[in-house]
């Protein structure tokens, strides 16, 4: 209904001819900018391109994440120390670690990757941290009575008690991880859906600037909701945490 | 002798100096004994069974033993079955049986027939691949009983295991318990703060009078087994007790309540 009214609205703004047409493109135009998108096939590439370069860099910042958020969570000296750092970090926008990227890595595939990784590995640490220290202390007392020892603990108890956390962590972390890969991807000829942001710039194509926008959109609430919010759904009702929001 | 406590003291250092939990606890609890600890909220009932879990470390100067072998750490041979909520909730039923015995290293073709054993004990083969969050508070408790019992411990700590449960559930388990209690000659070191769960179940009854946690009296219960939870004589000890140890539940209510 909302959606409906943004719909006539903008079209309403459009048949005012208040802006000129490639300023100010109506959504009949954006829409078949889209279409045509996809039936050329360059919205296709651009899409498999920028999900592959993000399932690589998600990945392994996934692993770092945990790993460092494990570490963290284990060792309190290193959480007083590392602590507070990590929290600085997280708030440095990632985009900012780019001008490093290039400078370690240069124009290349791996320096949208670097940026990619610590965007989101720092949310997944922090939330992995914060996880473990919020375990109910009864999960614990089970685990050392039950003799629960070593890794075994981790694996067993440890992580899975965690895991509520650590999905709220990847929520962030995916949110982080898929705004620095655009950013990064618009700054040369990547060919992701960023690339693809910038070329319809560069041919004055609002049409397709803002088809490519609705499309990176797409994919972002897509994984949000469809993807990890499924999951994040499924852990807190069998973990019998009760959510409000239903 | 099963488990020995000696001059066992507990003091919790807070925020507004040490308060003393627990003072010359002496206990002795013999194989096959079921023996209740008895007392209002806060009298420390509760860090005894963590000290013998080895959850919590008593004061220097106690002795606490297992099978004469002095307790240090947790371990399996001394299974604490908790108020609620302690199933692993990211298991299904019969993983949450076997967390102990797979943790133990337990023969591996072993484990699976074991647990499934135990949970018929308490009448939950049925339920095995069910979901912690699906079962009912009743049912989790008997799932936490059969997850202890599986690791045969030397001895069983129970802590109010039956007090968050409706009155018709707590009397069907409390029933059940007695029966495997019956069956598996288990030695038992049972919390409760009512005194007819401590009068059906124990074969000793512990008062605990309040900060400090000491023991008051202690009552034998000579009634015959398996006991019935209508038993008129079960009602007359408990209504013995209960005014043995009025004094200590009035003033356990005073310093929980504000007026004097």
């Amino acid at each position: 209904m909302f959606y409906a009214f943004i719909l006539v609205l903008w079209e309403l703004l459009f048949r005012a001819s208040i802006w000129p047409d490639y300023l100010f493109p109506s959504p009949a135009g954006v829409f078949s900018a889209l279409v045509k998108g996809i039936y050329d096939k360059t919205f296709i590439i651009g899409l498999l391109v920028s999900l592959k370069r993000i399932l690589l860099g998600y990945s392994v910042s996934l692993v770092l994440g945990v790993v460092l958020g494990l570490l963290l969570g284990s060792f309190k000296v290193l959480d007083d120390m590392a602590g507070p750092l990590l929290l600085g970090i997280r708030t440095l926008p990632s985009i900012c670690w780019l001008p490093i990227g290039l400078l370690w890595f240069g124009l290349s595939e791996k320096a949208i990757l670097f940026v990619v990784i610590m965007g989101a590995a720092f949310s997944i640490a922090l939330a992995t941290d914060d996880g473990i220290k919020n375990i109910p202390p009864i999960y614990l007392k089970v685990a050392s009575t039950m003799g629960a020892k070593g890794p075994r603990r981790y694996l067993t108890v440890i992580l899975p008690a965690a895991l509520p956390s650590i999905v709220t962590g990847m929520k962030l972390g995916w949110a982080f991880a898929w705004r620095s890969l655009m950013a990064g991807e618009m700054l040369f000829v990547s060919l992701g859906l960023g690339h693809l942001l910038m070329m319809g710039r560069e041919l004055n194509d609002m049409k397709q600037v803002l088809a490519v926008m609705i499309l990176i959109v797409a994919v972002g609430i897509t994984v949000d909701r469809a993807v990890l919010g499924k999951i994040e759904q499924q852990i807190r009702k069998r973990w019998g945490i009760i959510s409000l929001e239903t | 002798m099963e488990l020995a406590l000696k001059d066992i003291s507990k003091t919790f250092c807070i925020k507004d100096g040490p308060v003393k939990a627990l003072e010359n606890i002496n206990l002795d609890v013999e194989k096959g004994e079921m023996v209740c600890l008895l007392g209002p909220s806060g009298c420390g009932k509760t860090t005894v069974l963590n000290i013998i879990a080895g959850l919590e470390k008593p004061d220097s100067g106690g002795y606490a033993a297992v099978k004469d072998s002095r307790i240090s750490l947790p371990g399996p041979d001394r299974v604490l079955i908790f108020q609620q909520d302690a199933l692993l909730p990211w298991m299904n039923v019969i993983n949450n049986v076997e967390f102990g015995l797979k943790n133990k290293k337990f023969p591996r073709d072993k484990i699976r027939p074991l647990a499934e054993e135990f949970l018929r004990m308490v009448n939950l083969f049925r339920f095995r691949d069910s979901y912690i969050h699906t079962l009912s508070g009743g049912m989790k408790q008997r799932v936490a009983l059969a997850r202890a019992l599986v690791l045969n411990p030397t001895v069983l700590l129970m802590d109010e295991p039956f007090s968050s449960l409706d009155a018709q559930t707590r009397e069907l388990l409390q029933d059940l318990l007695q029966k495997i209690w019956m069956i598996t000659g288990k030695t038992v070191v049972f919390v409760t703060h009512n005194i007819r769960e401590a009068v059906f179940l124990g074969d000793r009854v512990l008062v605990f009078t309040a900060a400090p946690g000491r023991i008051k009296k202690e009552f034998r219960i000579d009634l015959p087994r398996p006991r019935s939870i209508n038993d008129l004589r079960l009602a007359g000890i408990t209504n013995s007790i209960r005014q043995e140890i009025k004094d200590e539940i009035d003033l356990a209510m005073r310093s929980e309540t504000d007026n004097e």
